[in-house]
């Protein structure tokens, strides 16, 4: 015990960095004069509070979002062995300009002698906080699957009416059906 | 093909007219070369094609941007049923994307769109270009990724 030192810990306690980070940058921003010109070491010390702030957000978002994605793809694993539709997991590498370069998992899914891949589209999207899409392969249908707000998942089905006028279900084995026979139906 | 590619043929098609239009401009040089007044002859000053060189790869850049808007606005009008004809920008970023679209690859169009306005209002109030320039392919792979998230049922 008389190594203990809570700072060690603090490393990796994301929401201590993060709130060490707002304050350095705070620090930093706060002594630049309002009528003057950023000093090169004012901007020097700015650019590495933000490089910090942004490296820490990124880790507490990716965490978060691959966290979410997992769940997405076990419970479409389960619902598909559950439905006798033989699956097989696969690693998607992704690029976002606030995550860099990060990998999710994707699943490959072969239900009706037909072929459908899960795939991850990207954590930033429009309204909302992660999507995957439901493609039938080889054809362009496919369906959004994307996390909301409130951190449920959400697909699409009646996809004849096209995507716009698609109809937003919270995401289970029944949806899942539902989107796998329109998607055949589609192709 | 649905419209959803036709739109994409056609940007791409942009993209393979340039380089016809570059290995035009590479014979002209080489005729130029040999024969000085050979603008002269057909009607044209010598600093037109040094213009015709130069600004090349903008005007097809200006030409593709313009498939693409004719493409989204079309789909705002025929798909959407939307009869309001809203700027661009607001289009592009905010009208049509759903949760298919990446914020990147929302970016990604609309760099395309910063820059080509920078090339048409150049001299007007000259914005400042907000990047070194977009080579002719890179606008296409960008523009061409926007379109694949529109609506396969268009």
């Amino acid at each position: 015990m008389k190594h203990f030192d809570p700072a060690d810990f603090a490393q990796d306690d994301p929401q201590g960095r993060l709130a060490k980070a707002v304050d350095k940058f705070r620090t930093v921003v706060a002594q630049v004069p309002s009528r003057a010109p950023v000093t090169k070491a004012q901007r020097r010390d700015g650019e590495d509070a933000l490089r910090e702030l942004a490296q820490v957000l990124r880790e507490m978002v990716l965490k978060e979002w691959q966290t979410a994605a997992d769940e997405l793809i076990n419970k479409t694993e389960k619902w598909c062995t559950a439905l006798d539709w033989r699956t097989r997991r696969q690693t998607a590498e992704l690029s976002e300009t606030l995550l860099d370069s990060y990998q999710l998992p994707q699943l490959l899914i072969y239900a009706d002698e037909e072929l459908f891949v899960l795939s991850p589209i990207a954590r930033f999207v429009p309204d909302g906080m992660g999507a995957y899409q439901l493609s039938i392969q080889p054809s362009f249908e496919l369906s959004s699957i994307y996390r909301d707000f409130d951190g449920v998942w959400y697909g699409h089905v009646d996809l004849n009416h096209g995507q716009v006028h698609a109809r937003r279900e919270q995401w289970s084995k029944h949806i899942l059906e539902a989107c796998v026979r329109e998607l055949k139906s589609l192709a | 093909m649905n419209r959803r590619q036709q739109w994409m043929q056609r940007i791409a098609d942009v993209a393979q007219e340039y380089l016809a239009a570059r290995s035009a401009a590479e014979l002209l040089a080489a005729r130029t070369k040999s024969n000085p007044f050979f603008g002269v002859s057909q009607g044209w000053k010598p600093r037109a094609g040094a213009a015709f060189v130069q600004n090349l790869e903008a005007t097809y850049l200006i030409r593709m941007f313009a498939e693409f808007e004719a493409g989204l606005r079309e789909y705002w009008r025929s798909h959407l049923g939307r009869r309001t004809h809203p700027n661009m920008e607001h289009l592009l970023r905010n009208l049509i994307p759903n949760q298919l679209f990446s914020h990147d690859c929302i970016d990604a169009a609309d760099e395309v769109r910063t820059y080509r306005n920078s090339l048409v209002h150049l001299g007007v109030n000259t914005p400042p270009l907000p990047r070194q320039g977009f080579k002719i392919h890179e606008a296409k792979r960008r523009l061409c990724e926007y379109f694949s998230r529109l609506d396969s049922q268009w």
